[in-house]
């Protein structure tokens, strides 16, 4: 008996000291590995019916984006809610009003209100993650100095988002990005160089550290688009290259825009910009590292404009799929009012099997972005 | 004793085994809420210590870049500094690529130093203000020991070209939430020339509005009234706000910030152009 005792405490004491060592190493950080991600970057691509889109209502900018949206939201299906971030309560009345007047269907609107000024691109105020079906996250970079109300306002629309939608606060990054410096297919992330201009003179935010940071993040093969700023367009991912799914990609031609430029009448007033050179061997560039990697390019016309913040792109489009099993491939396609242009624009995606929806956005793209600059992507269906 | 022993070494091996796999660091942890500018450079194995007067200014304006005093060793060893300049308009998605506009090199010394840089701003491209009124353009000066970029620091300031109209308005009525408000706006020229196809909204927790009105022409100097019909918000606690937006075919943009009495309509505050008020918006 006083044997059976004896056994029955060491066993006991064992599980005991156990317990308190992996205490002590835990608590000291003498953990075996990270918890591995499992969030993905919510795909730019079709590869998944459109299922809730986020989008920034700012009445300061309706000149210009409110043709997009009247447009926009009287083509996209009535299956995909909408979160308008919105700085006040009065401002998403007004939207709706606006909508009503259109002849929009109101029903998919949600308000989410963020109470600082807002400009109109919800896009690269952060990026939307999938943690599987119904689930989801948003991460966003951290605060810095901005030279517009509106652009400081921007930086709290991703908490306010976050919490609507995931009821839950947005996860921060250690290193300042824009959301358009990240776009993804289904399995693979695609990373701008121009990220790494944007924590300059914030700390050791090089390459290597921000990969590191990321791979932290999220899930899935990383892409990096350039060892340095220089190598590739100075813009947001979409605007010179978009995923067309994990294994085919768009990339901007300057060369082919430049060409159907001259032959239409209405770009004879466009500035285009004095570098045409320096933009050919970046987009290149581009579609020569991609293709390196095993991925089919497909080269798309670009126009970049006078300054090189403003492009006639093609690829900062909107994608979506038809649901079911037989769904279609679907774009929200800007166009720019040059009809050369957008035909042979129109006319690649429906070779490649899309159906194309037009979204006329020559109002805003002067303002150096393009559709899905507007339109953040936050949860796909299946 | 040899089993206690055996059973001992076996749940303790058995329990931290299956334990260790399961225990990890535990979720991702945040980065920070600010991401603040680092203001030291290492040169000679010295922390130096640099600023800028002061990050907001009227385009063509200076900022004054302070360099601290160095000890001795350091004396005489120079900073490259560059000026970056990318130009925007405060509703643009991106600024445009950044491009060197100015280098200096500064001398460390025993003393502080300190250098004026202008911001240019976009010098009224060939002289036409309107059509760059209320643009920004956004700098980035870098300061490094000369020829290592790698070791740079990279403070920003914005240059804000001036606005060619100006907005004001007149103290709405007081009433009740839900009853017809209209907000009467002033909008003068500070142009030097005819300013076309203005368009005047207004929005805040005060006043919900899809309304906007439109001003063909505004001559320089002159002053023209608008009113905007709405209906009134209802603030909740503290004062209310109320932005008024203005943009122009020919004038650039325009913009007011106010706070008001939540019950009398009373200004409460007016933000400075260009300025970010903290707690206003």
């Amino acid at each position: 008996m006083r044997a059976l005792g004896r056994n029955l405490a060491a066993l006991a004491l064992g599980a005991l000291a156990a317990a308190a060592c992996l205490v002590v190493a835990s608590a000291a950080g003498l953990t075996p590995r990270a918890s591995p991600p499992t969030a993905r970057v919510v795909a730019e691509d079709a590869s998944a019916p459109l299922a809730r889109v986020a989008i920034h209502y700012a009445p300061a900018a309706d000149d210009v984006a409110l043709p997009v949206w009247r447009q926009l939201f009287a083509a996209l299906p009535p299956r995909v809610e909408v979160e308008v971030a919105v700085a006040r309560a009065a401002d998403f009345a007004r939207f709706r009003a606006l909508m009503a007047d259109a002849g929009v269907d109101l029903a998919r609107f949600h308000a989410v209100v963020v109470g600082h000024e807002l400009t109109t691109w919800s896009r690269d105020r952060f990026v939307a993650l999938t943690e599987g079906p119904g689930r989801g996250a948003v991460l966003a970079p951290p605060r810095i100095e901005a030279g517009a109300v509106g652009r400081a306002g921007d930086m709290a629309s991703p908490d306010a988002l976050a919490r609507a939608v995931w009821d839950r606060p947005a996860r921060r990054a250690p290193f300042v990005f824009e959301g358009g410096d990240l776009a993804a297919s289904a399995h693979t992330l695609f990373v701008g160089a121009e990220l790494l201009t944007r924590s300059r003179g914030r700390g050791d935010f090089d390459r290597a550290a921000i990969d590191r940071a990321l791979r932290r993040e999220v899930a899935g093969d990383i892409v990096w688009l350039g060892a340095q700023p220089g190598d590739v367009p100075h813009h947001h991912v979409m605007m010179y290259m978009v995923p067309l799914d994990d294994h085919t990609v768009l990339v901007g031609d300057p060369g082919a825009g430049a060409a159907l430029a001259a032959r239409e009448p209405a770009a004879a007033a466009l500035p285009l910009d004095a570098d045409q050179a320096g933009h050919q061997r970046r987009f290149d560039h581009v579609a020569d590292l991609l293709a390196a990697r095993g991925l089919r390019v497909l080269r798309m016309p670009v126009v970049v404009l006078a300054d090189a913040g403003s492009y006639v792109t093609y690829t900062n489009a909107l994608f979506d799929r038809e649901p079911g099993p037989r769904g279609r491939p679907v774009v929200y396609l800007p166009t720019y009012r040059l009809p050369a242009l957008d035909a042979a624009a129109a006319a690649q995606y429906r070779d490649l099997g899309y159906l194309v929806r037009p979204i006329d956005v020559s109002s805003i793209y002067q303002l150096n972005g393009s559709l899905g600059c507007l339109v953040n992507v936050m949860a796909r269906g299946r | 004793m040899r089993l206690s022993s055996i059973l001992f070494a076996s749940s303790f091996t058995l329990i931290v085994a299956t334990g260790w796999a399961h225990l990890d660091a535990g979720p991702n942890a945040d980065g920070p809420a600010q991401l603040a500018v680092v203001q030291e450079l290492t040169v000679a194995g010295h922390q130096v210590g640099v600023a800028l007067d002061r990050g907001r200014v009227v385009a063509g304006s200076e900022v004054h870049l302070r360099v601290d005093a160095v000890p001795p060793d350091a004396v005489g060893r120079e900073l490259a500094v560059r000026v970056l300049a990318q130009t925007g308009s405060p509703m643009s998605r991106v600024p445009t690529p950044p491009r060197e506009v100015a280098k200096a090199t500064v001398r460390l010394a025993a003393t502080p130093v300190t250098i004026p840089l202008t911001l240019p701003g976009l010098g009224g491209r060939g002289g036409d203000r309107l059509a760059v009124a209320g643009r920004i353009s956004q700098y980035t000066i870098t300061v490094d020991p000369a020829g290592r970029e790698d070791a740079a620091v990279a403070l920003p300031a914005f240059a804000y070209e001036p606005e060619a109209f100006r907005l004001a308005i007149d103290a709405p009525a007081g009433g009740r939430a839900g009853d017809a408000l209209d907000v009467t706006v002033r909008v003068t020229s500070v142009a030097d020339a005819p300013l076309r196809g203005l368009t005047i909204r207004a929005s805040g927790t005060l006043f919900t509005s899809s309304d906007e009105v439109r001003i063909a022409t505004l001559a320089p100097g002159a002053t023209a009234v608008v009113t905007l019909h709405g209906v009134r918000g209802e603030p909740g606690a503290g004062d209310a706000t109320l932005a008024v937006y203005g943009s122009a075919e020919r004038g650039g943009t325009a913009s007011l910030w106010t706070r008001l009495d939540a019950d009398t309509g009373a200004l409460a505050a007016i933000a400075p152009p260009f300025a970010l008020m903290p707690g206003l918006y």
